[in-house]
C-alpha cells in the first residue's frame, strides 16, 4: 500500500549552504507525527520544501504514490497538503470569515461564495472564533490569529496539516487549548505533522517523532524511543548531559 | 451593490445620457474627456487596486492602443473595428509583458512599467514607415459635421466606459476579485492557500492593457491626429491612478468617481492659468497627495458609493 | 587608437554620469523615494552655473559649491516640509508626490529660464591635450576628476562622519534608529539634501560639458535610473562604478548603434536587469 506522503533524499540548498540533507521518510494516514530539531535543523525548511515553496535542489516528493516536487504551492494545496506559518500570514485587513473563505473557495475549490462562507463559519464555530467572524484579522489577538490559521488551513479540506510552531507566543493556559484543538483535528483522520519546541508538547501528542539535525534526519521512531535516544539527547542538551544520560540508564 | 449604489449608477447614466440634447458641445466634449479617464482609472484599478500592484504603464498601453487603432483606421478598417482590434493588440502586450513583469513587484514592478512607455515611444518614433515618426499619424476624416461627431464619440466613450464599468463590478464580484485582493494583502498567504496568483495577476494586467488600448484607440480616432509624445505620455500614467486614489482602490465606482472630481479641479486649473498649468497641476497633485490618508478616502459620505470586495 | 579615444570619451562621460547617480541613488535606497525631482535639480544646478559666469564671470567649477549648497538646502526643505509626511507610504504615493513637485519646478525654470539650450562657453579654457594620438578636452575632464572627487567625499562622509552614519542606520532600520536616538526626520532632510547638493553640483559640472534645457531634466533622470540599478540601489560605490559603465557604453555604443536608440537600450538593459539581478552589481539586497 503507497505511503500518504513519501520523502525519498530529499534535499534543499541556498546557496552553498544544505539546509536538508538526504531526508527521507514516509507519512502513513491518521498519524500525529512530531517533527523536532535545535534551531537551524531545516525543521521549517522541510515543510517549505513539501509545500513547494521551495524546490527539492535533488530528491522526490510523492503524495498517495505520485510525484508532487515540482508543484507550485497553490497545486500542492489543492491536493490536500496544508500547512500554517510559524509568523502567521493572514490577510490582515480583510475579514475572518473572509480569511477563512479563502482556503475553501481556492484550495478545496469549493465554487459559490455563499457555500464557502457557510463552510467558512463552520470552521470558525470548530476553532472558537465564530463570534469573531466579522471582525478584521488584524484586530485578533495573537492567540486567536494563530487559530484563524487553523481555521483557514482546515477549510483548504487536507488531509495532511502541517503545523510549524503553532504554539510560539502562547501562554499556558492557551497552549492546552491548542492541544485540544490538535487532537481533535487529528480525530477528524487528518494526519499531522507538528514541527515543536517544547517536548512536553511533542511527547504528550505524537506517537511518532522525527528529529532533524544540521537538515539530516537523525532519528524516527515512536516516542518513548526517541526520546531517550542519545544522539537526540546530545543535538537538544548537549553532549554533556547525554554523557549523564548515558550513564544513569546503564 | 446596494440599491443605494445601483440607483446612483442609473441616475448617473441617465444623466450623461442626456446631457447632448440640454448640454453644449463644450460639456461635452468635457464629459467625452471625462469617461476616457474614467475608463483609463478602472482600466488602473484592474492591476493597481485590486491587485495591489503599482503599475506605471498606462501610458503605454492607451499609446498602443491609440497607434494601433489609427494604423489599421488609416488603411481603412471601419472605425469600430479598429477600435476593437486595439483592445486586442493591448490585451495581447499586455498578456505578454505580464508574464515577464508580474515576477517584479514594488519599486521594481513600477520603474519597470513607467519605462515600458518610454520604450514604446521610441520604437514607435522610429517605425516612421508604419506609424509616420515624429511627424504623427493622421486618421481619415469622417466627412461628418462637428454636432454629430461630438455626439458620435461622446456615445461611444460612454459605452467604452459603461463595458469597463461592467467588467470592473463582475470582477469584484467574482472568485477573480476576491483571489485579487488576497494577492493584495498577502500574496505569499495567497500562493499556499491555493490561489493561482500568476494567472489572477496576469489576467488582472491583461484586462488592464486591454481597455486603457481600447481608450487609446477612441482618442486617437476623436482627436484625429496623433504623435508618440501625445499619446505615450507619462501623464496618462499618472492622472489615472491619482483618480483612483481619490475615489478608493480596489473599488468599483471609485475610479469614476475619482475622475470626475479631479477632472473638474483640472478644468478649474486649465481654464484660469494657462501658462502655469502644468506648475498648477503640479501643485494639484502634491496637496491631493499630501491630505490622502494612506490608501483609501475615508469621508463618511463616501461609504454610501464604495463598495468593497466582500462576501455575499 | 581609436578605441582609446572612445575609452576618454566614455571615462570622462562616466564620471558625470557617477555623479549624476549618486545623489539619486542615495535618496532610493535610503528614503525608499524614486525622486523624479532629481533631473529638475541637475537643471537647476546647470543654470545657476550659467547664470554665474555669464552675469558675475564665476567659473562654473566654483559653482559647483553654490549649485550644491542652493540645491541642497532645497532639498532640506522640500524634504521636511513636504515628502517626510509621506515618505513611509508605498510607492504609488511618493513617487506621484515627487511627480507632481517637478511638474512645479520645470513649469518655474520654463518660465524662468526659457526651454533654449544652453552652455558655458568658457572664455579661457583649458584647451585640449593631445597625447598619442587621443585628444581630451581638458576642462571636461577637469569636471570628471572633480566629480569623481565629489563622490568620493560623499562616501567618506557615509562612513566616517556620525551623521552618515546615522544615515546608514536609518536605512537599515528606522525604529532602531529612532530607539537609538537618531532624529530620523532630520536625517532623512539631510539625505535628500545631500540628494540635491549632488544633483547641482553634477549640473554645475554638465554645464561645462553639454547645452542644458529645462527639457534635459527626463532625460538625466532616466540615465540615472539605468545607472542606479546597474551599480546597485543606494550604493554610493556603486553609482560610481554604474556611471563609469553607462558612460562607456555610451561611448562605444553610440558608434555601433547611433545615438537616438541609445536611451531605448538602456531602458531594455533596465528591465533585463530588474528581472535577474534587481539589487545590481554592488547593491544590498532587499530595499
Amino acid at each position: 500500500m503507497t505511503a500518504l506522503l513519501e520523502l525519498r533524499n530529499v534535499s534543499r540548498s541556498f546557496g552553498g549552504v544544505k539546509a536538508v540533507r538526504n531526508v527521507s521518510l514516509t507519512l502513513e494516514p491518521g498519524q500525529i507525527v512530531g517533527l523536532i530539531g535545535p534551531n537551524g535543523a531545516g525543521k521549517s525548511t522541510l515543510v517549505n520544501v513539501i509545500t513547494g515553496v521551495h524546490p527539492a535542489t535533488s530528491g522526490e516528493i510523492l503524495h498517495k504514490g505520485e510525484p508532487i516536487q515540482w508543484l507550485k504551492p497553490y497545486q500542492i494545496s489543492a491536493r490536500g497538503i496544508a500547512r500554517t506559518f510559524q509568523v502567521v500570514q493572514p490577510f490582515p485587513s480583510m475579514t475572518v470569515v473572509q480569511n477563512v473563505m479563502a482556503g475553501a473557495m481556492f484550495a478545496a475549490g469549493i465554487p459559490s461564495m455563499s457555500e464557502a462562507r457557510r463552510i467558512a463559519m463552520e470552521h470558525l464555530a470548530f476553532t472558537g472564533l465564530a463570534d469573531k467572524a466579522d471582525q478584521p484579522a488584524n484586530q485578533l489577538t495573537l492567540a486567536n490569529r494563530k487559530r484563524l490559521e487553523l481555521a483557514k488551513s482546515l477549510a483548504m479540506n487536507p488531509h495532511i496539516l502541517m503545523l510549524d510552531e503553532v504554539n510560539a507566543g502562547l501562554n499556558a493556559a492557551e497552549i492546552n487549548q491548542a492541544l485540544d484543538l490538535i487532537r481533535a483535528i487529528a480525530a477528524r483522520g487528518i494526519s499531522i505533522v507538528i514541527i515543536e519546541h517544547l517536548l512536553k508538547v511533542v511527547t504528550g501528542l505524537c506517537s511518532r517523532i522525527i528529529v532533524l539535525h544540521h537538515g539530516e534526519l537523525i532519528a524516527d521512531d515512536p516516542t518513548a524511543e526517541v526520546i531517550r535516544d542519545p544522539r537526540v539527547i546530545e543535538a537538544y542538551l548537549g553532549s554533556r548531559f547525554a554523557e549523564r544520560q548515558m550513564v544513569r540508564h546503564d | 451593490m446596494t440599491k443605494s449604489q445601483f440607483a446612483l449608477v442609473v441616475i448617473g447614466a441617465a444623466i450623461i445620457l442626456a446631457l447632448p440634447m440640454v448640454g453644449g458641445n463644450y460639456t461635452l466634449r468635457l464629459c467625452t474627456i471625462m469617461l476616457m479617464y474614467a475608463t483609463l482609472a478602472m482600466a488602473w484599478n484592474f492591476i493597481g487596486g485590486f491587485a495591489g500592484y503599482p503599475s506605471f504603464g498606462i501610458a503605454a498601453f492607451f499609446g498602443l492602443g491609440a497607434y494601433a487603432g489609427a494604423v489599421v483606421q488609416a488603411r481603412g478598417v471601419p472605425v469600430v473595428a479598429a477600435w476593437a482590434f486595439a483592445a486586442v493588440v493591448g490585451s495581447v502586450f499586455a498578456y505578454v509583458l505580464g508574464l515577464i513583469l508580474l515576477r517584479l513587484r514594488g519599486h521594481a514592478f513600477a520603474i519597470a512599467t513607467l519605462v515600458i512607455a518610454e520604450v514604446l515611444r521610441e520604437i514607435t518614433n522610429g517605425l516612421t514607415d508604419l506609424t509616420g515618426g515624429g511627424m504623427g499619424l493622421n486618421l481619415p476624416f469622417f466627412g461628418w459635421g462637428p454636432d454629430a461627431l461630438i455626439r458620435f464619440f461622446f456615445y461611444a466613450m460612454f459605452a467604452l466606459a459603461a463595458i469597463t464599468l461592467a467588467a470592473t463590478y463582475l470582477v469584484a464580484h467574482s472568485r477573480l476579485g476576491f483571489g485579487l485582493h488576497c494577492i493584495k494583502q498577502n500574496e505569499d498567504a495567497a500562493d499556499i492557500v491555493g490561489i493561482n496568483t500568476t494567472l489572477y495577476k496576469i489576467i488582472a494586467f491583461t484586462l488592464s492593457g486591454g481597455f486603457a488600448a481600447a481608450a487609446g484607440a477612441l482618442y486617437a480616432s476623436w482627436t484625429g491626429y496623433i504623435e508618440p509624445a501625445d499619446v505615450y505620455d507619462v501623464l496618462f500614467s499618472i492622472k489615472p491612478i491619482l483618480m483612483v486614489l481619490i475615489g478608493g482602490m480596489g473599488t468599483v465606482l471609485g475610479p469614476c468617481l475619482g475622475a470626475v472630481v479631479f477632472l473638474v479641479l483640472d478644468e478649474i486649473v486649465w481654464r484660469n492659468f494657462l501658462q502655469l498649468h502644468t506648475g498648477i497641476l503640479g501643485l494639484l497633485i502634491v496637496i491631493l497627495i499630501l491630505f490622502l490618508p494612506a490608501g483609501v478616502l475615508s469621508f463618511d459620505w463616501r461609504m454610501l458609493f464604495k463598495k468593497k470586495v466582500s462576501a455575499t | 587608437m581609436i578605441f582609446f579615444q572612445y575609452f576618454v570619451n566614455g571615462l570622462i562621460l562616466g564620471g558625470l554620469y557617477a555623479c549624476i547617480a549618486a545623489g539619486f541613488s542615495l535618496v532610493w535606497g535610503v528614503l525608499n523615494i524614486i525622486n523624479i525631482l532629481h533631473g529638475s535639480f541637475i537643471v537647476f544646478g546647470a543654470f545657476i552655473a550659467i547664470l554665474s559666469y555669464n552675469y558675475l564671470g564665476i567659473h562654473p567649477f566654483l559653482s559647483v559649491i553654490s549649485a550644491g549648497l542652493i540645491l541642497g538646502a532645497l532639498g532640506y526643505v522640500t524634504q521636511l516640509g513636504v515628502i517626510n509626511r509621506v515618505v513611509t507610504q508605498s510607492v504609488l504615493v511618493t513617487l506621484i508626490l515627487t511627480f507632481g513637485l517637478e511638474l512645479m519646478m520645470n513649469n518655474a525654470m520654463l518660465i524662468a529660464f526659457t526651454a533654449d539650450y544652453r552652455k558655458v562657453i568658457l572664455e579661457r579654457s583649458l584647451g585640449v591635450l593631445e597625447a598619442g594620438g587621443v585628444f581630451i578636452p581638458m576642462d571636461r575632464a577637469a569636471a570628471t576628476v572633480i566629480a569623481f572627487l565629489l563622490i568620493l567625499g560623499l562616501w567618506l562622509l557615509m562612513r566616517m562622519t556620525s551623521i552618515g552614519r546615522a544615515i546608514v542606520a536609518v536605512r537599515f532600520d528606522r525604529e532602531a534608529a529612532q530607539l537609538m536616538g537618531v532624529d530620523v526626520a532630520r536625517t532623512y532632510a539631510i539625505t535628500f539634501a545631500l540628494g540635491g547638493a549632488l544633483a547641482g553640483a553634477a549640473g554645475a559640472l554638465i554645464s561645462v560639458s553639454f547645452p542644458i534645457s529645462p527639457l534635459s531634466g527626463p532625460l538625466f533622470l532616466s540615465k540615472a535610473f539605468v545607472i542606479c540599478i546597474l551599480g546597485g540601489v543606494g550604493s554610493v560605490p556603486g553609482a560610481a562604478l554604474g556611471g563609469l559603465i553607462f558612460g562607456m557604453v555610451e561611448s562605444f555604443g553610440a558608434v555601433f548603434f547611433g545615438s537616438e536608440y541609445a536611451l531605448t537600450l538602456a531602458f531594455i538593459v533596465l528591465i533585463i536587469l530588474l528581472l535577474i539581478r534587481p539589487h545590481g552589481l554592488l547593491g544590498v539586497k532587499g530595499y
